[in-house]
């Protein structure tokens, strides 16, 4: 039997270089293949954590409209009882007056009924969690961070302003007391001021939220054809 | 026998072109052994840090039914016991009468407090901190954070309503003013009032807290709730 054993030594300077280049161009193919594949998997990753963040913004731009149109509906409405009772409280009406003109304006009763939406921000939490974050386009990203970061603090400024501008217990005892038919009506003017105040508030603050985020996604609209919001 | 081994040597572009092909595959077969091992790692992660979120969220559920079912059965308590106080209120009962009446039906214990659920999260935190939430199933991801944001929200809400609504410490002022006799009927109208209002708003918010677990999660809450931690 004869057996020749390979050729492996480098014999030259051109061998190594060869070999060298070989080794380099191989490994940087098999890197290149599998980037490229990761990328391909980023890229969809990052496509959809957008959409479904755009989703939510989306609608949420929708229940802010819905509850602007219904918190600005109920500020016009409580702010004419407030100026009725104020007229009422300057002419010293008599409370069978005062009785009569809140049948006319508040034939329901009297109640505050103000909303402040539900502002979704799962699609954001989720993006975060599983890591697509890291691939939308920083840009992009900003913009969805504005607009969740304008989220927050909206709702955290309305729950800390509304308690600040609003005796809820002063209400309930004053619309208790309206029950009873025994109350006054200056003091039934303050809690109804401080109602028109609660709506008014909501209702800036609302539109002030909406504005920042069409700023921060102006190519964002609300979700058309959307249910009332949630609250 | 002759045998001829391969001629290692690069001479020509075939030569050259056959070795790169060879590297580039044994190199992308490594990777996706490597890859494959990880794969097996990432989804045991992933079951883990599924189990362990089910597992805290099945818990959560647990303690809201027992709070909703005990703030529902104390409003209803309340309720009865602000309508006689208004009827009382309204038709000039003398506060002894009142105040007699009360203590027997809530048998001499008037505990005008909210029932509201410990809701902890720290599962989802863990699988957020080390990664593992990244391989749990996108959709599966989507519905826990979910119901992690509405019980977020669901708490949020509880601290306004109490802080805009309930008559903090005037409650227990009641509690003591009817064991000592001094309490007044309009003064305990108004403070049971507030009280059946806010509980009535946190049943509606649990009711509306089971309903998200159950559109959700509906194999978990099939699946019977865990012992409730209280």
């Amino acid at each position: 039997m004869h057996l020749e054993p390979p050729n492996t030594r480098l014999d030259s300077f051109k061998d190594f270089a060869r070999h060298y280049l070989m080794i380099v161009l191989s490994i940087l193919t098999a890197l290149g293949l599998e980037a490229w594949i990761e990328h391909a998997h980023h890229a969809h990753a990052a496509a959809t954590a957008s959409a479904q963040i755009e989703a939510e913004i989306r609608q949420n731009l929708a229940d802010i409209d819905t509850d602007i149109a219904h918190d600005s509906a109920r500020m016009r409405s409580l702010e004419k009882l407030r100026n009725q009772l104020e007229t009422d409280v300057e002419s010293h009406a008599t409370i069978t007056v005062v009785q009569q003109h809140i049948r006319q304006l508040a034939p329901d009763g009297i109640d505050l009924d103000w909303r402040w939406p539900v502002l979704r921000r799962e699609a954001w939490d989720v993006t975060v969690a599983n890591q697509s974050a890291s691939w939308i386009a920083v840009d992009r990203l900003r913009s969805y961070s504005a607009v969740y970061a304008a989220q927050e603090a909206s709702t955290r400024l309305i729950f800390m302003d509304v308690p600040s501008i609003f005796d809820g217990p002063q209400m309930q005892n004053a619309l208790l007391d309206a029950r009873t038919g025994d109350y006054q009506p200056r003091e039934l003017l303050h809690v109804v001021n401080q109602m028109c105040g609660v709506t008014s508030e909501a209702t800036h603050a609302l539109q002030g939220l909406a504005q920042r985020i069409h700023t921060a996604v102006p190519d964002l609209a609300a979700a058309p054809g959307t249910a009332p919001a949630t609250h | 026998m002759h045998i001829e081994p391969p001629n290692t040597r690069l001479e020509s572009f075939k030569d050259f072109a056959k070795h790169y092909l060879m590297i580039v595959l044994s190199i992308l077969t490594a990777l996706g052994l490597e890859a494959w091992i990880e794969h097996a790692h990432h989804a045991h992660a992933a079951a883990t840090a599924g189990a362990q979120i089910e597992a805290e969220l099945s818990a959560n559920l647990a303690d809201i039914r027992k709070m909703h079912d005990a703030d529902a059965r104390r409003q209803k308590a309340l309720t009865q016991l602000d309508d006689y106080l208004i009827q009382a209120v309204k038709s000039g009962t003398d506060a002894a009468t009142v105040r007699q009446h009360v203590a027997a039906l809530t048998k001499g214990q008037l505990y005008l407090g909210l029932y509201l659920p410990e809701m902890r999260h720290e599962a989802w935190d863990v699988a957020v901190a080390n990664q593992s939430a990244s391989w749990i199933d996108a959709s599966r991801l989507r519905r826990y954070a979910t119901i992690y944001a509405d019980q977020d929200e669901f708490e949020r809400r509880i601290v306004f309503n109490t802080s805009v609504n309930l008559q903090g410490s005037r409650m227990n002022d009641v509690d003591a003013g009817l064991k000592a006799g001094t309490i007044q009927p309009l003064e305990m109208m108004n403070a049971v009032n507030s009280m059946d209002s806010s509980i009535g708003d946190t049943v509606v918010a649990l009711d509306s807290l089971e309903r998200g677990f159950k559109r959700e999660l509906p194999d978990l809450v099939a699946a019977g709730p865990a012992s409730p931690r209280h």
